[in-house]
């Protein structure tokens, strides 16, 4: 059980270098703007920050299986 | 009153005040400014998180990031993304340092490598490579301290003077307040820099094209090619890059010693979730450097554009809170890198070559080298400046060489001291080659990673010769232990 919950957390973990390192990539084009941003900018900056911290957290959550 | 000397007023008195702090930090050593590092649970996140957050971000996100955004737009994107790789890795990886760390007694990294490999020379050499590659690292924020004070100055003091002027003054802050300063410091240095960002530079594209729309819309017309990726800085530059950055991340040896420090593995964790939020602080850098470039301003120093850019967008009095902010990113991490040179350098050299060579005479070793490094960074600063981002890039194509032994060797039994030390020197010859001799970036992609593959696949080969190191075994169970213990 304990592995399996571990096992999980790195998946979530390995999540962000998948969105930056795979996908980002394919997004390197100057337009259409999102939000007055480029796709990549949006991307890198305003979508996957806060989701990075997301797939952390629940990594987190499922190491300590606590909520904080 | 004239401009400049408000703008440099301010810069210097908010020098005097974190000096002042870090001193006063260093009398009252009974109230333990180092617990707060140690034992963030009981003083909530925000301290903790500011802490790392000034130890982490610098003059190179500061300044840097604005400049390379200035000079070249969209490849400045990687250090978004390097910065959330590395946290998605330390997250998992802290835990094995953390634990064994505190099973073995490790204070730095060298430690680690002399006890895993059974190897004074592995402790030595890995000690050496810290301190020479925290050389461009220590420089780019002298080079920084340079341009603030410059800008800051309207540009009566010369970057040559700018920059001696800002070594002293880093140099007198980390021998009075050494490294209790630096804990509560980096608090006051940390909201400064995030606060600044937001406030000051995050409307200059408001100021200037009425929104961060009409920044881009105008690059568009203007420099389009700014706004994606292409070579010599395409995306084989890009991937490679925050791969090499995000695998090297947690290899810098200054580092290591705030992991130790951590009293428990949760606190640390919690951190790491939140610190991808702090590169958000980053983006109105990134917004100012573009604005200079959409205006087309021409700059002597491209390193100047935030300076620059506020220069052009406010009165000069607002200069003198940007470059505090800037100084702050500055000296936060220069004193950090600085001590943990002069660390490596009393602990894991001085220390093995005269063992007995008392705590007195370290400590006086240690400070003896804060100057020296200081030094040599100062003359590098003057007589061979360099961009801000490749300066760093060089310090992280030498130190991730270290990551096949500091990552790889913590879980392989195959791996021994052998083939991790023919890995660093073919790594480290490889990037020396393609640096200074060979076509750098071959076929786009960062030359660091380039040693980095060489070194793995010569570790790997190494694998073939031996089928268990017998130094392993003990660190194995030891570490095991140790993690059984947290469950």
């Amino acid at each position: 059980m304990r592995g399996k919950r571990s096992l999980l957390a790195l998946t979530f973990g390995a999540v962000p270098w998948i969105a930056y390192a795979v996908i980002s990539p394919f997004l390197n084009y100057p337009k259409p703007l999102v939000a007055g941003m480029t796709p990549m900018m949006f991307w890198d900056i305003i979508i996957w920050l806060p989701l990075t911290t997301l797939c952390l957290w629940i990594a987190y959550r499922l190491e300590f299986n606590s909520w904080w | 009153m004239e401009g400049w000397i408000a703008a440099l007023s301010i810069i210097f008195g908010w020098m005097a005040l974190t000096v002042i702090v870090g001193v006063l930090a260093g009398i009252k050593k009974k109230f333990s400014l180092e617990g707060y590092l140690v034992s963030g649970r009981t003083l909530g996140m925000i301290f903790l998180y500011t802490l790392m957050a000034a130890e982490i971000y610098s003059a190179f996100a500061f300044l840097g990031t604005g400049g390379w955004a200035y000079s070249y737009g969209a490849p400045v994107l990687y250090v978004f993304a390097y910065g959330s790789l590395a946290y998605a890795f330390g997250y998992f990886y802290s835990r094995y340092v953390w634990s064994a760390g505190k099973k073995f007694g490790y204070v730095t990294q060298a430690d680690y490598f002399m006890h895993r490999y059974g190897s004074k020379f592995l402790g030595i050499f890995t000690a050496l490579i810290g301190i020479v590659f925290f050389v461009p690292y220590v420089q780019l924020q002298f080079q920084g301290l340079g341009y603030i004070l410059n800008v800051g100055s309207l540009g009566i003091i010369s970057i040559p003077v700018s920059i001696i002027i800002a070594t002293i003054l880093v140099l007198i802050y980390v021998y009075v307040s050494g490294l209790m300063g630096v804990a509560w410091t980096n608090l006051l240095q940390g909201i400064l820099m995030f606060v600044v960002a937001w406030a000051i530079l995050f409307a200059i594209p408001f100021i200037r094209f009425g929104g961060v729309g009409g920044l881009i819309n105008r690059l568009l017309e203007v420099k389009p090619t700014m706004l994606y990726l292409h070579p010599p800085l395409g995306i084989p530059w890009y991937i490679s890059t925050m791969v090499l950055c995000g695998l090297g991340f947690f290899i810098w040896p200054h580092l290591w010693p705030s992991i130790f420090s951590a009293k428990s593995l949760k606190s640390l964790k919690r951190t790491y979730v939140v610190l991808p939020l702090y590169s958000f602080f980053m983006l109105p850098v990134v917004l100012a450097g573009m604005t200079v470039a959409a205006l087309g301003l021409k700059l002597a120093w491209a390193d100047e554009a935030v300076m620059k850019a506020v220069e052009i967008a406010f009165p000069p009095w607002v200069l003198g809170i940007v470059g505090a902010a800037g100084f702050a990113a500055a000296v936060s991490t220069a004193s950090a890198i600085i001590l943990a040179e002069a660390g490596l350098t009393s602990s894991n050299i001085y220390r093995i070559v005269k063992p007995k060579a008392s705590d007195k005479t370290l400590v006086l070793v240690s400070r003896i080298f804060v100057v020296v490094y200081g030094l040599i960074a100062l003359f590098l600063a003057i007589y061979a400046p360099g961009r801000l981002v490749p300066l760093l890039l060089l310090g992280y194509s030498g130190i991730t060489q270290m990551f096949p032994g500091a990552v790889v060797g913590m879980f392989w039994k195959r791996v021994n001291k052998w083939s991790i030390i023919a890995g660093l020197i073919a790594g480290l010859t490889t990037i020396t080659y393609l640096k200074f001799f060979g076509p750098g970036n071959w076929l786009g992609i960062h030359f660091g990673l380039w040693g980095l593959i060489v070194n793995f696949i010569v570790v790997l080969i190494g694998t073939a010769f031996v089928k268990e190191d017998p130094k392993f075994k003990e660190f194995a169970s030891g570490l095991k232990e140790a993690l059984a213990k947290q469950e």
